[in-house]
């Protein structure tokens, strides 16, 4: 599994780090940045939950 | 035989339940039924940035592929549903035999009663109204909103933008009241009137005057206003008047039970999005709510959950909504209610950026954050916990 994030669509919500803050944070530039692009297993769902509410439809999962 | 699931309704709750069945493997026969003649498009920036754009181009929900994969049925109307015979009856005449159905019809805006179709009066729930509403201001001098909800004030700030002269009208003491209540509606108040908007408040419009184009309005203040556009922003309607008779329980949408499973509906109907009105495990009470973010997330359970069979689980989300006005964000995690008691937890509303809490009984409930996305996203923890007004107040102490 591995998450990408389209950064032209992010609006910075934060939805996603609130759903799984340990893959998602805003970096020192205030830019959304991914912490872990290739997470465990065990955060599926929460990856998954992110990519679902994601306002913009900017995360995605990929196989 | 392939297993058929067919999914009444092409917007977001939709096309989110047809994504996920194909993620999830299933390789039966899949119907989209969209009643638009347009591909599933998403609805958020119609009443935000699609009106300022310079050019209105649709964001579409998904790449097309999916809907290759799947026999997508445009500008179609489902008119019936047999949950028995497990059979949908489309207005194109066609009877389609199924074993699961999913409602995702969503809601209609709801018009001004007793008012006749004319020219400038608009409401804006589709793509074609959101193009009628962009071209209206493009030409026109003054707008007058009649409807201070989330939809009204967006649109009014749309229309400020474009620097056009912007009448609100709404029978509450402030805006947005219902969705989160008189106090935290004031501040609203204040962020538009400082926008030049001419809020009449306590206020409804009586009349409207011209026959087949609007040409002013009376309000219930006894003034005239002379104008050649309005758009009514009053709320809407689950679109339920196709299952009439379907045996399925219609109460203020379709009433689900926690798996969003529709009552009467045999084990084999569900609802999904602004129709769905489902028992919420953590509220204990039956919800609708007409937000992207639920439609989003109750397409994608729905479709798991029909995959799952009895290993279904209850969906039991945290609410989330947002809107955009004058270059501000605001967020709303969880519920509230207008009657809830609100404490403002960080910044303040004479500041551009503010939190406040919203309790009911003592226990935090729901969060509104102005342009303060990082804490808003760190509450949702002390959402669940439950946390007093003490933890709440802790909270807003977490970096932003």
């Amino acid at each position: 599994m591995k998450i990408e994030v389209d950064l032209a669509l992010c609006e910075d919500q934060a939805v996603c780090i609130g759903l799984a803050p340990s893959i998602f944070a805003f970096g020192e530039d205030g830019v959304l940045t991914v912490l872990h692009e290739s997470p465990p297993e065990e955060l599926r769902e929460a990856c998954e939950q992110a990519e679902a509410a994601c306002p913009m439809a900017a995360i995605r999962l990929v196989e | 035989m392939r297993p058929h699931i067919a999914v009444v309704g092409a917007s977001l709750g939709g096309s989110r339940t047809v994504r996920a069945l194909r993620r999830r493997g299933f390789d039966g026969h899949v119907t989209l039924i969209g009643a638009e003649p347009h591909l599933p498009y998403d609805r958020p920036p119609l009443s935000k940035g699609f009106l300022t754009a310079e050019e209105a181009t649709p964001k579409h929900l998904e790449a097309g592929d999916l809907f290759d994969s799947v026999e997508t049925r445009l500008n179609v109307r489902a008119v019936a549903l047999r949950p028995a015979d497990r059979e949908i009856e489309t207005d194109d005449g066609d009877r389609i035999r199924v074993d699961h159905v999913v409602v995702a019809t969503g809601v209609a805006a709801r018009r001004l009663p007793g008012d006749s179709p004319r020219t400038g009066v608009h409401t804006l729930r589709t793509l074609d109204d959101a193009e009628a509403v962009r071209r209206g201001l493009a030409n026109t001098e003054r707008v007058v909103i009649v409807g201070a909800g989330f939809i009204g004030c967006e649109v009014a700030a749309a229309a400020r933008h474009l620097g056009v002269d912007v009448v609100m009208v709404d029978p509450q003491a402030a805006p947005v009241v219902r969705g989160v209540g008189a106090e935290v509606g004031a501040a609203f108040a204040d962020l538009h009137r400082g926008h030049g908007v001419d809020l009449r408040l306590r206020t409804s419009v009586t009349r409207v005057e011209g026959f087949d184009r609007v040409r002013a309005v009376q309000l219930s203040d006894g003034s005239r206003i002379t104008t050649d556009m309005l758009i009514v922003g009053i709320g809407a309607d689950p679109q339920t008047g196709w299952l009439a008779g379907s045996g399925l329980t219609l109460n203020n949408g379709v009433v689900c039970d926690s798996h969003c499973r529709a009552v009467g509906g045999g084990g084999h109907v569900w609802a999904v999005g602004d129709v769905a009105r489902w028992h919420s495990v953590r509220y204990d009470e039956l919800l609708r709510l007409e937000h992207w973010t639920n439609a989003a997330e109750q397409g994608a359970h729905v479709a798991a959950s029909i995959l799952a069979g009895d290993a279904a689980t209850p969906y039991d989300p945290l609410p989330y909504a947002w809107s955009d006005q004058y270059g501000s964000k605001f967020q709303i995690l969880g519920r509230t209610q207008p009657d809830y008691e609100t404490e403002v937890l960080s910044g303040s509303f004479q500041e551009s950026r503010y939190l406040v809490g919203f309790f009911k009984s003592g226990v935090l409930h729901g969060v509104l954050g102005r342009s303060m996305p990082t804490l808003v996203a760190r509450y949702r923890s002390l959402l669940t916990e439950p946390a007093d007004h003490a933890r709440a107040r802790e909270g807003a102490l977490m970096a932003t």
